[in-house]
């Protein structure tokens, strides 16, 4: 065995410098993220199919701040705020819930499979969406009612793994398998009322199912934004607790975390965030999956800056795939949910087959 | 500081595990557990650690340690166990730190680098300080293992079966670290222990068990012999004395002799 050393003094300032450097890293990694999406905000504000100018763009933002100084024509002024610009804040926020929920989906479960789509939240939010599409209820035959199916539908998965799960004692591997299990009857259902449907509505369905950015607005963009900056606090304060669990269940408990309650507050509050997301947008998969994985390759396995920069990726990701999913086709408008894999995918395989060792 | 365990029962669901389990241990002690397979032994740390509740009293330095909030119990109490999960794309360093996390609120303060820096100097694992968890051995792990439950502070350690995946260097290393933390720290160490050999070397008492019940308790090299070898663990032993230290090997099975 090693004797003990007698350099305390000089070993605490080694690990703190080194530590430092390690968190450094981190933060630095974060701040370019944020430049990353204020500059692909900047591109994506001049991208579209009305044949505006960067300077009439830029005019257009200015004047709804400074009406006095610049002065823009109304059509661009209509086009970048009535259609550009919630459509860009609502991709990064919609980006942001779906990389916290997936990062907070992975570490809660240790599985690196989880995300809200892998678990049969997202196959319920389908099944919402289609019982309406197919069936409509009444007067509500329209975008709202399918919003609120879709929304319901997600909550009920969700609180169906819990109970599930927690019939069986809510353990990572319990509610993998009650995830699992709804996802295959949720796309079973939702396959059959496809099957039944009009060729309309079969349509309807698949589209809704892409996932798309089309809809959104300024109050749906409020919407997400105000659950999202609702539910991140507790999120990050219960990071350190993430971080125990990584050693399992019970030596998390063994140094103080309640596991249970941990485990079901964060897969409930994941399950909201995805929810008031998808219910909008439809199924947008890629995300929530792969921003923290392409995170934690990048800065490592710390809940405290792996949630909220998986968030960050999972914005940069979602708006440069809606970017490229409105012009690569233009006129015609890619649904973002097949684009935002395209994009994900060589980017994370960069990452995933240049680190050999040590991650997950 | 003594640990105090009054009358301790439990059971999962009908199946009662362990029955009635009075004893103590004292600070500065090594209290080994030994018995067979599925005897109870590590059902008897988590409810010591209030990771099972158990029936009975667990008191510890005089306080019942289910009256105890969980901080107050992850203060006092750590625990290393059999199975190690190696957490996500995490550094040795991180996962010494996170056995601050009943002191912690968010940030990381002087006072918990320097006690992660005390406890990796004494145990001799500074250099892997900032390797990845994945990229170290398994004897490595388990000494960051026990490192990460000294870093908590504790009064009372628990640790199952420390060295069972270890070869003999590592055996003997993380041995002889337990027995100098017990000395230095007047730490109470209640280990669960299949290798007799080492526990008597290394354990100052050692409590046998049976299913679920106290068979035997005291002094290890009193208490290990032939009879009780056979009684316990169904097989005839020799037992020898080498360098001074007890030496049980097994020759065969009871059954095998009936036959």
């Amino acid at each position: 065995m090693t004797p003990a050393r007698n350099d305390g003094a000089g070993g605490v300032r080694r690990l703190k410098e080194e530590y430092r450097r390690f968190t450094g890293q981190r933060c630095l990694f974060i701040t370019g993220c944020c430049i990353l999406i204020l500059v692909l905000v900047g591109i994506a504000t001049t991208l579209g199919s009305a044949d505006l100018t960067v300077g009439e763009v830029y005019t257009a933002i200015a004047a709804r701040f400074f009406p006095a100084v610049a002065e823009s024509s109304p059509l661009a002024y209509t086009i970048v705020w009535e259609y550009r610009l919630h459509r860009i804040l609502f991709a990064i926020a919609a980006g942001f819930g779906l990389g916290v929920a997936g990062a907070v989906m992975q570490s809660v479960l240790r599985n690196p499979l989880a995300s809200p789509f892998t678990l049969g939240i997202a196959a319920a939010a389908s099944f919402g969406a289609s019982l309406v599409i197919v069936f409509g209820i009444g007067p509500l035959t329209d975008e709202l009612a399918v919003i609120i199916s879709a929304f319901l539908f997600t909550l009920l998965a969700a609180f169906a793994i819990y109970s599930l799960s927690r019939y069986r004692g809510i353990s990572p591997e319990s509610m993998v398998l009650a995830g699992i299990i709804l996802m295959y009857l949720f796309s079973a259902m939702t396959s059959f009322l496809q099957y039944t449907g009009t060729t309309e509505q079969l349509q309807e369905v698949v589209f809704w199912m892409f996932g798309s950015l089309q809809r959104t607005s300024w109050g749906k963009l409020a919407l997400v934004s105000l659950v999202i900056v609702v539910c991140l606090p507790y999120i990050l304060m219960r990071s350190w607790d993430l971080n125990a669990m990584g050693q399992g269940d019970q030596v998390a408990k063994s140094m103080g975390v309640n596991v249970s309650r941990t485990r079901t507050g964060l897969m409930m509050l994941a399950a909201l965030i995805t929810a008031v997301i998808i219910c909008f947008t439809g199924i947008i998969g890629f995300i929530g999956l792969v921003s923290p994985h392409i995170t934690r390759l990048a800065i490592g396995g710390d809940n405290r800056f792996l949630i909220p920069a998986a968030g960050l990726i999972g914005a940069a990701l979602l708006l440069a795939a809606d970017s490229l999913a409105r012009t690569i086709l233009a006129p015609a408008i890619i649904p973002v949910g097949i684009m935002t894999a395209f994009i994900g995918i060589p980017f994370f395989l960069y990452l995933f087959l240049r680190q050999r060792e040590g991650y997950w | 500081m003594s640990l105090s365990v009054q009358n301790l029962s439990f059971s999962f669901g009908t199946r009662k595990i362990l029955h009635d389990l009075t004893f103590s241990a004292a600070a500065g002690e090594v209290l080994g557990v030994a018995g067979p397979n599925g005897c109870g032994k590590t059902t008897l740390i988590k409810c010591i650690d209030r990771i099972f509740e158990p029936e009975g009293k667990v008191q510890f330095a005089g306080k019942d340690i289910g009256a105890l909030t969980t901080t107050e119990v992850a203060r006092m109490i750590a625990y290393v166990p059999q199975a190690l999960t190696v957490g996500m794309a995490m550094t040795v360093f991180e996962t010494i730190l996170l056995g601050r996390r009943p002191y912690i609120r968010w940030s990381v303060n002087d006072a918990d680098f320097e006690r992660v820096n005390a406890v990796i100097t004494d145990m001799g694992i500074q250099h892997l300080a900032f390797r990845k968890m994945t990229q170290i051995s398994g004897g490595e792990r388990q000494k960051v293992m026990i490192a990460r439950a000294m870093v908590q502070d504790p009064e009372l350690l628990l640790l199952d079966e420390p060295t069972s995946a270890l070869d003999l260097r590592h055996q003997l290393d993380v041995m002889e670290l337990v027995r100098k933390i017990t000395r230095e720290n007047q730490t109470c160490v209640l280990m669960a222990i299949h290798d007799l050999n080492l526990a008597s070397r290394f354990c100052d008492r050692l409590m046998i068990m049976k299913e679920g019940r106290i068979f035997a308790l005291g002094d290890p090299a009193d208490l290990l012999n032939q009879e009780l070898i056979r009684e316990v663990y169904e097989v005839e032993a020799r037992i020898t004395t080498e360098s001074g230290y007890l030496q049980i090997v097994p020759v065969r099975s009871v059954q095998e002799q009936l036959v």
